[in-house]
């Protein structure tokens, strides 16, 4: 065999094994690659498990919007029950731009005896929304339930306390809020009293 | 003679003629040729590797390594890197699956939006209240153990002491009392836990008398799911 004949050998042998050499490199390149695929789905699962299936981000957009109607139905309660005669308007105003719809009409249609009665009877009442919960939800209404504490002070329930120093003005409700959504933004459409 | 053999050509090993390659009789001495079985190599063909490369060729010598120890090596870490592939992949795919949205509709705080669920959880809530909140003088045993049915053993010891001091009372006065539900919501579920606000009207009235006392109830009712089935872990008026 010549030498030329060996020089052509080793070149072949050189390729086979550039060859190998590239595979493993490859390998190595494909299995970085799956571990950094594996960390990222992992992180995902972890911090944002909705990313990983439409049906979880679904049910994250009703959780989401759950809350929503929750804060707003606890907005407007407090500021109904949030009343003080000697600064009534801001509070009725307030009222009036948490709600919507029938309860909205009926509100305003009913603000100036409303107005009367407080101011004529000396009251003054604050709200506490003790449990809160939504019996229905879509994405379009909604009817959340409320326990709200109420204390409430008047010249009627002050008269009754010199009577009886047990009287606290303290009221226990439960309340039916409906809830309407418009635009993006939740509103009290209905309150009424469970009896 | 001729001194110079073409491609095609060979010498006559019995006359030392020049005669072409493929000839079996010598046209010259004509002498029967042998039948060559095994074709003269005149060039090395690329796939065979040398058996003994030469030290002399540098090429050789930076290749040689890889043909003669490297393999071993790198099978090992081909090995291990296909292993540590297979894992990612399933992992990966554990990891994905475990992720699914199943019939529930799990947010990603757990709670459950499903309206079935909710609905069924809103539903043995009220029916469970009624009954743990129910009774009658004549049938304290049959309600307790109605009572007993819906609410976990952790519960039942509280329901039982404040029955043992109820049922005396009950008895004694003729006392039935009959709670209705009259409004159910969910404050939070999981899939084996909700807390619900229950608004229930219990209404006692005694035998002896025509009146009655209405009391109108604001609960909070924790419920755990026990197979499929929805009891009460705690009731707490407020």
């Amino acid at each position: 065999m010549t030498e030329g004949d060996h020089t052509t050998a080793g070149r072949s042998r050189g390729l086979i094994g550039l060859a190998r050499f590239n595979s493993q490199v490859a390998l190595a390149v494909l299995t970085g690659l799956l571990v950094l695929a594996f960390v990222v789905v992992l992180g995902l699962r972890i911090v944002h498990p909705e990313s990983l299936s439409p049906g979880r981000a679904a049910a994250s957009a009703d959780q989401a919007r759950d809350e929503h109607i929750l804060a707003a139905a606890r907005r407007a309660g407090l500021a109904f029950l949030d009343v003080d005669y000697r600064d009534l308007k801001p509070r009725m105003d307030k009222v009036i731009s948490l709600s919507t719809g029938t309860f909205k009409k009926e509100y305003q249609s009913s603000a100036v005896e409303f107005a009367a009665a407080a101011k004529q009877g000396h009251a003054v009442s604050h709200g506490d929304i003790v449990r809160i919960g939504i019996e229905k939800a879509d994405d379009d209404a909604a009817i959340v339930y409320v326990a709200a504490d109420q204390t409430v002070s008047n010249l009627a329930i002050d008269a009754a306390r010199k009577k009886d120093p047990k009287v606290d003005g303290k009221r226990l409700y439960r309340f039916q809020l409906n809830m309407t959504r418009v635009g993006d933004r939740w509103f009290l459409s209905g309150l009424k009293a469970v009896l | 003679m001729s001194s110079t053999v073409g491609p095609d050509e060979k010498l006559c090993p019995f006359c030392a003629e020049v005669i072409r390659a493929a000839a079996v009789k010598c046209r010259y001495c004509h002498s029967d040729l042998p039948i060559e079985t095994e074709p003269e190599r005149t060039q090395l063909a690329p796939s065979e590797p040398d058996p003994e490369p030469p030290a002399e060729s540098a090429w050789i010598s930076a290749s040689a390594p890889l043909e003669a120890e490297v393999p071993a090596r790198l099978s090992r870490a081909t090995s291990i890197m296909l292993a540590i592939c297979v894992a990612m992949a399933l992992g990966i795919a554990v990891t994905v699956f475990s992720a699914r949205p199943d019939d529930l509709r799990t947010a990603g705080n757990g709670q459950v939006t499903s309206d079935a669920f909710r609905s069924a959880a809103m539903s043995a809530a009220a029916a469970n209240v009624q009954t743990v909140l129910s009774y009658n003088y004549k049938t304290l045993d049959a309600d307790e153990t109605a009572a007993r049915k819906v609410i976990t053993d952790a519960y039942a010891k509280e329901y039982r002491s404040v029955m043992e001091k109820a049922s005396p009372k009950a008895v004694t006065g003729k006392l039935s009392q009959k709670t209705t539900v009259e409004a159910t919501s969910l404050i939070s579920i999981k899939q084996t836990s909700a807390r619900l606000l229950v608004f229930a009207n219990r209404v006692i009235t005694a035998d002896s008398s025509n009146k009655q006392a209405v009391y109108q109830d604001r609960l909070l009712v924790e419920m755990k799911r026990d197979g499929g089935d929805w009891i009460v872990s705690k009731l707490t008026p407020f």
